[in-house]
């Protein structure tokens, strides 16, 4: 069974959690639920959950207040949130499972399951300290996590070279020569990187500006990348690509 | 002009001393001499008669009335030879009378050799001898003479006190004989100290005696004219000057008086210089020059004031002929002041033709000869000069520091202006700049508070809320549920849309097919819809303004679709050109002929989905001065076999 709590400070939620999580997983064990900082961090201490279901505004503080005093880490978060765009965007960035009200109970579903899933990887310690460093620190915090099927990378923004799409999946190529492929679309990298100098010169590829050795304006325009790499420049987007690394 | 005074002095000291000859002669000469003789005949005559005669006093006679005669013939040097014979005689014989008579003209012939010292001893003996004689008459005449002397020489104190003196021995012994003669030389003292008052009254005094008899001979009428000119001319009555100077012409041709028409020309061709009529003064000179009297000093001054003349004309070669001339006479010598205005005449012409090389020759003779004006007057004077010089020099040197200080204090004065006025630049440009900001910050706001409002169309809102209710009154949860979690999904997009102005393609996309399945779901009988976008479209690059389409579609759905007893069908399709999005929303509905039909009955909810339109397209225009245009067509009216209606949307990009 999967030692389970729900942290949320709306009663009438956390019946529907309740039931969502009874009606769908039957492996799933509720040991306890709270609503305020500190009775979570107790019940967090006290029972030793396996997964976590929390939700990100409480009653008297936020789910980051209560995570913080719950180091190690032995457990996997799944985020629940109404609306909370800088929230979502550290959760993103730790490539931890969120959903968001009102639930959908597909979407649901779908989150509790990656995240049962990936118990076995035992990294929730690496990902939620990274949650918690862009929590606290924002910008300042340059990590990444990137959960592929088979292991999870901690990467810092700043070795990564350039992204490359493939439909709905993404692949990095890192400074060490790695190449990590996630399920996720680049689009999303990009809306996660907007504050980290990334470039969208073409709708396959995210640049990060600090790894470009030179532009090449010949022949429809390319971008070399320190790695050698050539990564072209949409027709449609040079002309503003050209600009923006004018000014650079 | 000061060059011009220069020569007003020399031409007033040349009719003096021409003036002065002239009537000395007529003092002098008591006795007739034949003029018919040659000069040896003479000479041959005066050594008969001076072997014949043992008296002293005829002697002295004789040799006296040969030296005048040389005189008159233009040999002043012998005369003087004669004259100083004759002098020696009768200082041997001790005759007070013929010393004085002897000594006056030797004296008068040493200052026409320029002999200035030799002549005022001889004229300070004779008068001395005069003196004893009580000949007030003599005594008068010699201590004019002397008094002119002094003046000659620029002792104005002597002269004024010698003058003096002559005025009252004949004024108190009422001897008015030549009187205007007196008070002419008299005027000419005052005229040399610059008192042009004084000077004034004594020409009038000598006019108011011209006409009575015995005092006055013409040519000391025609110095009283010259000199009413003179003061004329002094005082820039130049009108005035030149209608006395006529006079003096007139009268000296009427009494065949070639000097005074020579002065009275050369003096009128003066002004008429200095009014810089040069063609005019030349022709005066000119003309003057027939009536000369052919004195070298005459003749040099003539011919430096044509120098000046053709210079003024921009004739250098022949103003270079003429001081060339005149440098090769050998009176020039006599003359400091013309030989010096020669010489620099030389340098300068030369210097004008460009004859370098001669030029400086005559600028080395010209400071040789400067330097070498030795007398003692002339270097107080230049040590004078100098000193004014330095003086002026060192008052030019602080004048010049005073500007030089005033310059860097204005210098420092207008760095400080410019660094103040950018300094405010900067201050009023960061104060614009953030007014500036502030209200765009504003504008901002309350075009995203448009926005907000534009987005969130109430009915829709509400027209949601009620289906879920219906939804839970039929107890459709699972439906109820799916229905509230899409309501949500797309409340949220718009939501965090709300906060740009523009958003991607394929989010405003994304959000258009949220909104189909809602309403999918609430239609009667539902209604299947294709998303079409066109192959290359780049819908991440592509930027439009949050929920502009929507309301085509909501109108699509909610007008053309409803009521319809057969599967709807709606197609919205992306496409682009260089600068602008294309939209097409079709459905196979009504059609929008017989939807304005039904117009009323849905005329609430139709103009606001388009008034809110409507109030966006007039933001985009305000704001980025872009026209969002529409065409709506009814499709059966181009084809009969369709029907529906197609509303094409051109966003600019």
């Amino acid at each position: 069974m999967i030692r389970t709590v729900i942290i949320e400070d709306e009663i009438h939620l956390r019946e529907i959690n309740r039931m969502l999580l009874t009606e769908n997983f039957p492996d799933v064990e509720i040991v306890g639920e709270a609503g305020r900082v500190e009775d979570a961090v107790e019940l967090i201490k006290s029972e030793k959950p396996q997964l976590v279901l929390c939700d990100i505004e409480l009653e008297n503080g936020n789910c980051f207040q209560v995570l913080q005093k719950c180091r190690p880490y032995n457990f996997r978060p799944v985020f629940i949130t109404a609306f909370n765009q800088y929230a979502i965007k550290a959760i993103k960035f730790s490539a931890i499972d969120y959903i968001l009200k009102p639930v959908n109970e597909f979407e649901f579903c779908d989150a509790i399951q990656r995240a049962i899933d990936s118990m076995p990887e035992k990294n929730s310690q690496q990902q939620t300290e990274n949650l918690l460093a862009h929590a606290n620190y924002g910008k300042a915090n340059k990590k990444v996590v990137l959960r592929t099927a088979d292991a999870m990378h901690l990467v810092d923004v700043n070795d990564i070279i350039y992204c490359k799409s493939d439909n709905s999946y993404t692949t990095f190529f890192l400074h060490d020569k790695k190449e990590v492929t996630v399920s996720k679309s680049i689009k999303e990298f990009a809306e996660l990187f907007s504050d980290y100098n990334f470039l969208r010169p073409h709708q396959s590829f995210l640049v990060n500006l600090n790894a470009i050795t030179k532009i090449d304006k010949t022949d429809g325009g390319f971008i070399i990348m320190n790695n050698g790499a050539e990564v072209p420049i949409s027709s449609r987007r040079k002309q503003l690509i050209f600009e923006q690394l004018d000014k650079l | 002009m000061h060059l011009f005074k220069s020569f007003l002095f020399k031409l007033g000291l040349a009719t003096l001393v021409n003036l002065l000859f002239a009537g000395q002669i007529v003092f002098a000469q008591s006795f007739d001499f034949p003029d018919s003789l040659e000069a040896e005949l003479a000479a041959a005559q005066l050594t008969k008669h001076l072997s014949e005669t043992n008296d002293s006093l005829q002697t002295i006679d004789l040799l006296y009335n040969y030296s005048v005669y040389l005189d008159e013939k233009g040999d002043l040097e012998g005369s003087t030879l004669y004259m100083e014979k004759a002098l020696s005689t009768a200082v041997a014989i001790q005759d007070n009378r013929q010393i004085a008579r002897v000594g006056n003209y030797l004296a008068t012939n040493y200052l026409m050799l320029g002999q200035v010292d030799i002549s005022i001893t001889t004229y300070n003996l004779a008068l001395k001898h005069a003196e004893q004689t009580n000949d007030y008459s003599e005594i008068a005449k010699i201590s004019m003479n002397l008094a002119e002397n002094y003046n000659f020489i620029g002792d104005y104190k002597n002269a004024i006190k010698f003058g003096l003196n002559s005025l009252k021995i004949k004024e108190s012994e009422q001897d008015w004989e030549r009187i205007c003669y007196h008070y002419m030389a008299m005027s000419n003292i005052f005229k040399e100290t610059g008192d042009l008052d004084k000077r004034e009254e004594y020409i009038l005094l000598a006019y108011q005696m011209k006409d009575k008899h015995d005092c006055s001979v013409p040519s000391d009428v025609a110095k009283i004219y010259n000199g009413l000119g003179g003061v004329a001319q002094q005082r820039s009555q130049y009108k005035k000057a030149l209608a006395y100077y006529d006079t003096l012409k007139v009268y000296c041709e009427e009494h065949d008086f070639a000097q005074g028409i020579n002065t009275a020309l050369t003096n009128s061709a003066l002004i008429y210089q200095e009014q810089q009529n040069y063609e005019k003064a030349l022709d005066l000179i000119l003309e003057s020059e027939k009536y000369a009297h052919e004195t070298p000093y005459d003749t040099i001054f003539a011919d430096n004031c044509k120098t000046e003349l053709y210079r003024s004309l921009n004739e250098p070669e022949k103003a270079l002929e003429l001081a060339m001339k005149n440098f090769r006479r050998h009176e020039l010598v006599f003359y400091s002041a013309e030989h010096l205005k020669c010489l620099e005449f030389l340098y300068e012409i030369n210097f004008q033709l460009k004859n370098y090389q001669d030029a400086y020759r005559w600028n080395d003779s010209l400071w040789i000869y400067r330097d070498s004006l030795s007398n003692q007057g002339v270097r107080t004077a230049i040590a004078d000069l100098e000193m004014q010089y330095q003086t002026e020099k060192k008052e030019q040197q602080i004048a010049l520091l005073q500007a030089e200080n005033r310059i860097e204090q204005q210098k420092k004065l207008v760095y400080i202006a410019i660094s103040l006025v950018l300094l405010l630049l900067v201050v009023i440009g960061t104060l614009l700049y953030f007014k500036n900001k502030r209200e765009n910050q504003i504008h901002r706001l309350e075009l995203r508070q448009q926005l907000l409002r534009s987005q969130m169309n109430p009915h829709f809102l509400f027209n949601a809320l009620g289906s879920i209710q219906n939804f839970m009154y039929k107890n459709e949860t699972k439906k109820a549920a799916t229905y509230l979690g899409n309501f949500a999904r797309l409340t949220r997009s718009i939501l965090e849309h709300s906060a740009e102005e523009q958003i991607m393609l394929c989010d405003e996309i994304d959000l258009l097919k949220n909104y189909l399945e809602l309403e999918k779901m609430r239609a009667k009988g539902g209604f299947n819809y294709r998303i079409q976008i066109a192959d290359e479209m780049d819908t991440e690059f592509v930027k439009i303004p949050p929920m502009l389409i929507q309301p085509f579609v909501e109108n699509a759905v909610k007008h053309g679709l409803r009521n319809i007893n057969y599967p709807g069908e709606l197609l919205l399709a992306f496409s682009e050109t260089e600068d602008e999005l294309h939209v097409t929303v079709k459905d196979n509905g009504h059609g929008i002929g017989k939807t304005t039909g039904k117009k009323n009955q849905n005329k609430s909810h139709r103009s606001m989905s388009m008034e809110i339109f409507k109030e966006r397209q007039a933001i985009m225009l305000r704001r980025y001065k872009k026209q969002i245009q529409f065409i709506v067509s009814d499709l059966s009216m181009a084809s009969p076999r369709e029907k529906g209606t197609e509303v094409k949307l051109t966003i600019p990009l």
